[in-house]
């Protein structure tokens, strides 16, 4: 997925004069020119994030749109007052991209994790978030940002999921599915249809959890946008398991879905991981 | 030319009325700001103070209202809501764009990053205020902040850009981290020059808006100037004047020139 979001700004660049990506010293080689040089909008700012959310910020205020790029702890918990005021008060448009979900670097211990994001962001206004499950996703995260106003957080992943295009359904702008014909008659539904048996809801890299764990006896919708709603069309469904991996709870289930259907909500824990594990992370959905 | 006397009678006022701020640390930088003022009205092209000055020692805000309402840029009215109810007129530097103050400040740090950005983003061929300089205006206590580092390796970094690094250095911070002498050894690398805080003439002919590049103009001030009932006063940092204290330090103020 870095790979991609380097790609999709490499192409946005040659045809944007006012547009910046200020590097944090990481992904810098999937920038450069074939002659070894970055282009000269696409700036290392090293190892100083704080003063790098600044800059952008001042940037900004020159008419510019701006895209940070560093480790998510790092982007958000070291620069986080930055963050509040430049992109929250100060509404400067700052596009941040975290190079990695909360344990993609599983092994290089908590000072690398991070599963606080989208607790973070949600209590700074004026930043939108986008949690990517799929490579289209992003594309689909990254065009929206660059055309809207206001600042930005999208978390790239690791765990990326690669669904066909035909297995794709839409069911709205925030959400997509892959469904079954799992049909399970195992209590009456509203307006005299089957019930469907289980919903797996997910967001960013659950989706690849549901999809690899073979999870598929029952439908998985996915949506990029944490405070996303979910279609009331789910009150279909017997048994709804939502999967967040993030600390906290935010996808949004509406009253008349909870009042049919049994909802179960699983999100990362709050404790540090001090062990490696694989997949670390996804335990929390067990 | 603004009259700086007269600019702190409206510091003393605004204070009082709105029962908040930084007086002594908004008195110390009164002469900078006059300076830098001038200096901008008198280059070519457009005139926009706001758009070319950053005041990142944000709680000296009471400076820079006094200044704009004395520029027209900030109401009479307006002036005498600073700090009241429903107000966005803050005791610190606020986002308010519709006056011009496009970048809030209050937290140390954040101003000079920003203007090192707004200064690279000036480079740019297509940019609006091609190469003008930015100007802006640090607290030294300030500079205690890991901003700071990362602002001068931004210097470094950046050797072409365009910008006036003021510090109001007043000394009030030295009892906490040395930045005197953090200070002399990092300016080494660019232009800088120690000088007399309240010379207004002197802060103008340093300023050198010709100059392409970086440079640093370290005023010595003193926090309270001139009132010596407040001069290395600490109480005086976050203090209200008493209506006693309002009659006299207005009546120095109206019997001195200030110019």
């Amino acid at each position: 997925m870095r790979k991609a979001f380097a790609e999709f700004f490499k192409e946005e660049l040659a045809s944007k004069e006012n547009l910046y990506i200020l590097l944090g010293d990481i992904s810098v080689g999937l920038f450069l020119d074939r002659d070894g040089s970055l282009p000269s909008k696409v700036i290392n700012m090293g190892i100083a994030e704080q003063g790098m959310i600044n800059f952008a910020a001042g940037l900004a205020d020159e008419g510019n749109t701006v895209v940070v790029h560093t480790i998510s702890p790092f982007l958000l918990e070291r620069a986080y007052e930055q963050i509040k005021l430049s992109c929250g008060y100060n509404k400067k448009k700052i596009i941040l991209v975290a190079a990695n979900g909360p344990y993609d670097y599983h092994k290089l211990g908590p000072s690398h994790h991070c599963p606080s994001d989208v607790t973070l962001m949600s209590c700074i206004e004026n930043v939108s978030v986008y949690l990517p499950s799929t490579i289209r996703d992003l594309y689909c995260a990254l065009k929206e940002v660059v055309e809207n106003d206001g600042a930005s957080y999208i978390r790239l992943t690791s765990r990326v999921s690669e669904i066909p295009v035909s297995s794709i359904a839409f069911i709205n702008d925030d959400w997509r599915s892959i469904e079954t014909t799992n049909l399970e008659d195992t209590r009456p539904s509203k307006q005299g249809i089957p019930a469907r048996g289980c919903l797996y809801v997910c967001i960013g890299e659950s989706l690849a959890y549901a999809v690899r764990l073979r999870l598929t006896e029952g439908d998985i919708w996915w949506t990029t946008r944490p405070n996303a709603i979910l279609p009331l069309r789910a009150s279909e469904y017997s048994r709804i398991i939502i999967l967040e991996p993030y600390i906290g709870n935010f996808i949004v289930v509406p009253e008349e879905v909870k009042n049919y259907s049994k909802i179960e909500r699983r999100s990362f824990s709050i404790n540090m991981k001090r062990l490696i594990q694989p997949n670390m992370g996804w335990e929390d959905f067990e | 030319m603004y009259n700086a006397n007269k600019i702190r009678s409206k510091i003393l006022i605004a204070c009082k009325s709105g029962s908040e701020g930084h007086i002594a640390s908004a008195f110390s930088i009164v002469e900078m700001l006059i300076a830098v003022v001038n200096v901008i009205e008198s280059a070519p092209g457009d005139k926009e103070f706001l758009k070319d000055f950053v005041l990142s020692k944000g709680h000296a805000v009471l400076a820079l209202y006094a200044l704009m309402n004395e520029m027209g840029l900030l109401s009479d009215t307006q002036f005498s809501n600073i700090c009241l109810n429903e107000s966005a007129l803050v005791a610190h530097v606020p986002f308010v764009p519709s006056l011009g103050l496009s970048f809030g400040t209050g937290s140390l740090g954040h101003g000079l990053p920003f203007a090192i950005g707004k200064a690279f983003g000036r480079l740019s061929a297509s940019a609006k205020d091609y190469d003008r300089p930015v100007y802006t205006l640090v607290g030294d206590g300030e500079l205690n902040e890991g901003t700071s580092w990362e602002s001068f390796l931004m210097l470094l970094k950046f050797r072409r850009i365009n910008i006036r690094i003021l510090v109001d250095f007043n000394g009030s911070a030295e009892r906490g981290l040395p930045v005197e002498s953090a200070l002399k050894i990092l300016t080494k690398k660019f232009r800088a020059v120690w000088i007399d805080g309240h010379d207004i003439n002197c802060i103008k002919s340093e300023l050198d808006p010709g100059f392409k590049g970086t440079k640093f103009i370290i005023c010595n001030t003193r926090k309270g100037f001139p009132l010596k009932e407040m001069i290395d006063n600490p109480t005086w940092h976050h203090r209200i004047p008493t209506e006693g204290e309002m009659h006299q330090f207005l009546s120095y103020f109206n019997g001195n020139r200030g110019d």
